[in-house]
């Protein structure tokens, strides 16, 4: 390890490198602590972290690029874990915030470490290979082939995870909020209120889908009821609720 | 077609340099027609013009088809003649090649009978693959639209017939080029098309209906021009010398003859006639018939600028500085007559498919637009092959077409099932622009190297460096080639198949075609990359980067099963806890699902900072957290064995191995705690293995690494401690002594490494152990009791199989499903596979004995703790403990069998049995980690059987929860139920391992007694979540809800219904959600 370099000494280029860098740490760091958009966020936090790894394999001498990866990603994995563990005992909590300022500063404190106390790899370790159209043609044709293949189980899945019928009743007060709702097109069906009495038909047409589901309501009855969702001229019912507050009434 | 499939000079080979010299004399279009274009042009309009003729006949066809059939027949015949032209050229099998290559040089008295040999073997070929190929389709992969054309036994056997038929055509169409008859290939066509029309019309005129009626009339037609062959060529002795009708030894030696051309020509044609079949199965068989017009019509587009780049070639001669100079004419000229193609067909495609029928017009004329751009791409694809051919490369251009095409194919699909038929055209179009951009990289490049040759005046042939490389790289074999981009691409494709496994699944069809399928699938991501990474000569880059590939493979494949949420039991643990960090803000928190998990918060903290960072919802941020653990475990395992034996190529070969342990596909790719702890560990071991001993900071960073470890996982924790301390242990035993063969120097080197390695060791070790107690002091952790509870139930389990009890079937699960006959096959394969290799680890012992390397040392011992794993499924309890210590044994295993693997130069023989081994150990492992296919596989709705359990109606219930029920409600029901209440519901559930409190009675048992109302009330239960679908079957998962639950003890039949439904008739008990399945109650009255 070579000895510190004080300010005045260092690298213009280092300077630079390290300058531009930390600006993009910072850039993100605010765009995490505000809470902008992903599709802000996504690309600077990224490019952040990519601009500190960059940084540290030019000036890390004894690991080749399987190394720096390797330290860049398991020791991030390694970072988040323990900044975590003291946003959490400090008053503010574990928010974007707190992430924003901690990654934020942890970053900074990294570029430091590395334009201060590791010295320039020997030779040039920028990488000047010719760019691999190929490989990158290759690797884009097998991303896109796994893109294809999440996105086909996705549509898959949606398709066959359709909500049922289903219907469902919220107390409020005196009153009970009843929703029917559904993934698709269901109905018409009829909602009836069955009690010792006999059976009042609440809402006839009754439908719900993916878009819309319908809901009503009406007064919790005194006495314990059911009820029911039939089909139009039926009494056998599709789904049933049972209301019932006589305990809550003693 | 001659000179295009065999790159076979033309004329006396000379080289035709074009007369520039004397360019300035003459007009533009001499000086154009001198360039060569005007032999192009020649070629290609007699390619053109035969191809007119018949374009024409055969539209006339599908207009009659159109007029006399309805639309869906229409569609029928359309995938039927499209899959029988497909499969008509694989059965073909390069023949026609061969007959053009051989038959100049062939005896005349031989010939006839070699041409029946070729006619009979195509014939043979394309009868057994229209018969074998639609019946599985049909009958296997469940394209129930191929119905017709492969469901029933007469449809199937006509379709067999006419792809024979047209295997047949195929040969003798490029044999009488051969023969010096180039007109009879006309008047061959020209008859067959001719015939089909009459056919059809007859047909049609006596009313026979069906789609296969007008795919017969084609096969009719192509039936009645044989004779026509055979009168013209009639003559000359029948049999020849052989006094047989055909010769099968005649074909000896010509199959990669036949192979290179053939397979890239079918790869070119693959596409526009895989396209109808597509849309069959995907759409439906009505919308193909417009598809199946809007193809037909577009061949018209295509044919002038694929003329000119077959011309392009055949003028050449073989120079490759001639197609490239013509090139510079032929390019543009193609994009500008398909650009101008589109231009006029964009407002003629409606009145142009009214030939068709109105019909076709409406539903046909977007197509026709869209398809008809496609023939910009092609010029380029064109080209491309032209330049190939002429270089001799055709199998780079194969490989690139395949990849492409599977690209092409996969594209079409989901644009398929996202948008229909023109989803599908514009996904194909979408990949084939991506393929002109990157063809047309070769093709300037190749511009540019003629024009620096020009520029310099080097004149004549140009260098031909790529076939001087081709020539050396096929000097030290094909094996030294840099093949990592086709092996990725297979790879891709490989979870591409399990995507279509799973969504057969999800469709009910969870048979033994779908676990083929996915099989299938795991097999194209494993087994390519296995090869490449063990083979010798695979560069060292492309082996680095196909194990990391492999790794991140596997990981993504399992997002084709679950996409979009959660779906395992421990992955609703830990999405509890990670959702309690997001709205509390704090850590250690209550998790009633598992109260442990809350004290090590590792991995949660992790996804809440990906997901701040980027923004991504929490699945996807969860996602992303996995697969950086996923590569910091597989580099950390190269990097680690390269640290010991020096060599990253033995380090590839370990992590291959490592990732055929059982967890690596299941549990060690779900959201869970270890998932993340063990790269951690893995990592820890590896910075203090390559630390730069004696420096400052050098212990930092594996500090820090160890409080992350412990902050994550209590038993990887431990295990890393352990890990530390046997370490210590064998540098404390084993560092004194030296190898024989060591020098002065060098031992001087390691004891001062064994010194410092003492030291840090035990600080490390140290470390941990307070860190573990730092933990475990911390309030509220319950990591003690959890500990004592798992081994209290491993050994009593262990001690009644020692008195003789079983308490587990073997390969069944407590629902009395298990694996398959071959999946039981292959376990026992991958048992046995592994227990082989642990002589490799005892010999890797020995010698990091006599060496003097402890950590080596210490990782053989690991690996000899092997037999634990497949022990441990001789008990419920124990199998669990013994899988999961799989993920920490395969690490010694990985390190002794990638050390012994690269010890010595390996025979290829013995590289394709190795990287088979570790294949059928991998996939073996499967099935003992995560359980047979058919419960791999999503599916129909199954009791307590976890991901399997997790359907529509479950997921329903829970969203209802979180805003129809008043926040972190105390709430109790099954297993799915509950763990699904808690992370997405936002809700309490009531566990033993939480409370103390056993509720499962207020589900198991038969009636409703006042214990029940004592239990609720104890347990202050809000609600209660009943899935009536618990009484259609016995638990998969040997529980209902948890261990000891109501009736659990030896359960052989299902709990009742009436048991499930005892709450609807309690008095005060309100059932405020049903959906047909998910009832929940509100109990709260009762307390």
């Amino acid at each position: 390890m070579s000895a510190l370099h004080l300010p005045g000494r260092l690298d213009q280029r280092v300077l630079l490198g390290a300058g531009w860098r930390a600006t993009l740490v910072v850039v993100a760091a605010v765009a995490v602590a505000l809470e902008l958009s992903p599709w802000a966020r996504l690309p600077l936090s990224s490019a952040a972290v990519l601009g500190v790894a960059t940084f540290f394999h030019r000036r890390s001498g004894r690991r080749g690029v399987l190394g720096v990866v390797l330290v860049v990603a398991g020791g991030g994995l390694v970072a988040l874990a323990l900044l975590g563990l003291l946003l959490d005992v400090l008053p503010t909590g574990i928010d974007p915030l707190g992430w924003g300022l901690a990654i934020g500063t942890t970053e900074l404190l990294v570029l430091a470490f590395v334009a201060l106390f590791l010295p320039a790899a020997e030779g040039s370790r920028a990488l000047r290979r010719r760019f691999p159209v190929a490989g990158i043609a290759w690797g884009g044709v097998a991303v896109l082939v796994l893109a294809g293949a999440v996105v086909y189980s996705t549509v898959s899945f949606d398709a066959t995870h359709v909500s049922p019928l289903a219907i469902a009743a919220v107390p409020h007060g005196d009153s009970v909020t009843v929703t029917v709702s559904a993934g698709r097109d269901q109905g018409p069906y009829e909602l009836d209120l069955v009690t010792t009495d006999g059976r009042t038909v609440i809402a006839k047409s009754v439908r719900a889908s993916g878009a819309a589901s319908y809901t009503t309501s009406i007064p919790m009855p005194a006495t314990r009821a059911v009820l029911q969702l039939v089909a139009a001229g039926s009494t056998t019912p599709v789904r049933q609720l049972i209301l019932d507050d006589t305990a809550a009434t003693k | 077609m001659i000179e295009v499939v065999t790159g076979s000079r033309v004329g006396d080979g000379s080289s035709a340099r074009p007369a520039d010299d004397a360019g300035g004399r003459r007009g533009p279009v001499a000086r154009v027609l001198a360039s060569g274009f005007g032999r192009i042009a020649g070629i290609s309009a007699s390619l053109v013009g035969t191809q007119a003729l018949t374009s024409v006949l055969g539209l006339l066809f599908w207009a009659i088809a159109a007029r006399q059939f309805v639309t869906t027949e229409v569609g029928v015949a359309g995938a039927a003649v499209a899959m029988m032209m497909l499969l008509g050229a694989l059965g073909s099998l390069g023949l026609g090649t061969v007959l053009i290559a051989r038959l100049p040089s062939t005896a005349l008295e031989d010939r006839r009978v070699l041409v029946r040999t070729c006619l009979a073997a195509a014939g043979t070929a394309g009868t057994v693959l229209g018969l074998v190929v639609p019946a599985l389709a049909v009958h296997v992969f469940g394209a129930a639209n191929l119905a017709p054309i492969g469901g029933s036994i007469w449809p199937l056997l006509g379709l067999a017939l006419g792809t024979g038929l047209t295997s047949v055509v195929m040969v003798l169409d490029q044999a009488v080029l051969t023969i010096g008859l180039g007109t009879l290939q006309l008047e061959r066509n020209t008859a067959a098309s001719a015939a089909k029309v009459v056919a059809l019309l007859a047909l049609g005129l006596a009313g026979v209906p069906g789609g296969m009626t007008i795919f017969l009339a084609w096969t009719i037609g192509n039936l009645v021009s044989l004779p026509i062959v055979s009168w013209r060529t009639r003559g000359g002795r029948a049999a020849g010398a052989h006094r047989r009708l055909v010769e099968p030894a005649l074909l000896r030696g010509i199959g990669r003859l036949a192979v290179s051309h053939h397979a890239l020509n079918v790869s070119i044609q693959a596409a526009l006639q895989l396209l109808p079949v597509l849309v069959v199965v995907l759409v439906s068989a009505q919308a193909n018939a417009a598809f199946n017009s809007a193809i037909m019509l577009s061949g018209f587009v295509f044919a002038l600028p694929y003329a000119v780049s077959v011309g392009l070639f055949a003028a050449a001669r073989g120079e490759e500085t001639e197609v490239v100079r013509r090139m510079r004419l032929t390019i543009p000229f193609g994009l500008a007559v398909s650009a101008a193609a589109d231009i006029v067909i964009f407002p003629l495609a409606g009145p142009v498919l009214h030939l068709f029928g109105p019909q076709y017009a409406a539903d046909g004329t977007v197509l026709l637009r869209l398809v008809v751009l496609a023939g910009i791409p092609f010029v380029v694809k064109d080209h491309f092959i032209a330049l190939r051919r002429v270089q001799g490369r055709t199998t780079q251009a194969l490989v690139v077409t395949v990849a492409f095409l599977v690209a092409e194919l996969a594209a079409a699909t989901i644009g398929a099932l996202a948008g229909g038929a023109v989803g599908l055209i514009v996904g194909w179009l979408g990949v084939l622009a991506v393929e002109a951009l990157v063809l047309a990289f070769p093709l300037l490049a190749a511009y540019r190297t003629d024009a620096a040759e020009l520029a310099t005046g080097e004149g004549g042939m140009v260098a031909r460096p790529d076939r001087r490389d081709e020539g050396a790289a096929h000097r030290s074999g094909w094996h030294a080639r840099n093949l990592l981009g086709p092996v990725l691409v297979v790879m891709a494709l490989g979870v591409f198949v399990m995507a279509v496994a799973a969504n057969l699944g999800r469709l009910g069809n969870t048979g033994i075609g779908a676990q083929l399928v996915w099989y299938a699938g795991l097999l194209l991501v494993f087994l390519p990359a296995a090869m490449r990474i063990v083979t010798r000569a695979t560069p060292h880059r492309e082996r680095i980067v196909a194990v990391v590939a492999l790794a991140m493979t596997l990981q993504v494949s399992r997002l084709v099963l679950n996409p979009t949420a959660f779906a395992f039991h421990d992955e609703f643990i830990h999405a509890d806890t990670l959702r309690q960090i997001e709205t509390s803000g704090h850590l250690f928190t209550f998790n009633p699902l598992l109260p442990v998990s809350a004290y090590y918060p590792g991995l949660e903290i992790v996804t809440d900072a990906i997901r701040s960072m980027t923004g991504l919802p929490v699945y996807a941020a969860a996602v992303l957290t996995l697969l950086i653990a996923r590569l910091v475990i597989v580099l950390a395992i190269i990097g680690l064995i390269g640290a010991i034996g020096g060599s990253r190529r033995a380090g590839a070969v370990g992590a291959l191995v490592y990732l055929a342990n059982p967890q690596q596909l299941f549990f060690n790719s779900q959201y869970s705690y270890q998932t993340l702890a063990l790269p951690l560990a893995v990592f820890c071991i590896y910075l203090v293995a390559t630390r730069r001993r004696g420096g400052r900071w050098s212990l930092i960073l594996p500090i820090a690494a160890t409080a992350a470890v412990v902050l994550t996982h209590h038993l990887t924790a431990l295990l890393l401690v352990a890990a530390y301390l046997l370490w210590l242990a064998i540098v404390l035993v084993r560092g004194r002594k030296h190898p024989e063969t060591e020098s002065v120097l060098r031992m001087v080197e390691r004891l001062q490494a064994t010194s410092r390695d003492r030291i840090d060791l035990i600080i490390l070790s140290v470390w941990g152990v307070l860190a573990l107690g730092i933990s475990v002091l911390n309030p509220g952790n319950p990591l003690a009791a959890y500990l004592e509870a798992i081994f209290g139930s491993s050994s009593s389990q262990l001690i009644g199989l020692s008195e003789g009890h079983r308490p587990k079937a073997l390969f069944t699960d407590s629902a009395g499903t298990g694996p398959l006959l071959f999946e039981q096959v292959l376990l026992l394969a991958s048992i046995l596979l592994t227990m082989l290799s642990l002589l490799v680890v005892l010999g890797f012992v020995r010698t990091s004995w006599r060496g003097a390397k402890p950590l080596a040392l210490a990782l053989g011992i690991v690996g000899l703790l092997y037999p634990v794993v497949p022990a441990g499924h001789l008990t419920s309890a124990t199998a669990e403990v013994g899988d999961r210590a799989s993920g920490f044994v395969f690490i010694g295993l990985a390190a002794a069998l990638g050390t012994w693997w690269w010890a010595r130069r390996r025979r290829p023989r013995a590289a394709v049995a190795f990287a088979l081994a570790v294949t059928v150990t991998f996939l073996g492992s499967v099935v003992l980690g995560s359980g047979p296919a058919s419960g791999q596989l999503p599916g129909p709705y199954q009791v307590s059987a976890d991901a399997r359990s997790v359907d529509a109606d479950n997921i329903a219930a829970a969203t209802w929860e979180a805003t129809g029920l008043p926040a972190g409600s105390v709430v109790y029901g099954d297993r799915t139920s509950g763990l699904l209440a808690a992370a997405d519901g936002g809700q309490t559930t009531v566990l033993h391992v939480s409370t103390g409190i056993d509720a499962s009675r207020l589900l198991l048992a038969p009636t409703f007694t006042s214990v029940d109302v004592a239990l609720i009330k104890k347990a202050k239960l809000d609600y209660l979540i009943v899935d009536e679908r618990l009484s259609s079957g016995l638990p998969h998962q040997q529980y209902y809800i948890e261990s000891g639950e109501y009736g659990g003890h030896h359960r052989t039949t299902p709990v009742s219904a009436a048991a499930l439904a005892k709450f609807a008739a309690v008095p005060g008990v309100s059932r405020v959600y049903d959906n047909g399945s998910i009832v929940i109650y509100d109990v709260r009255g009762l307390r």
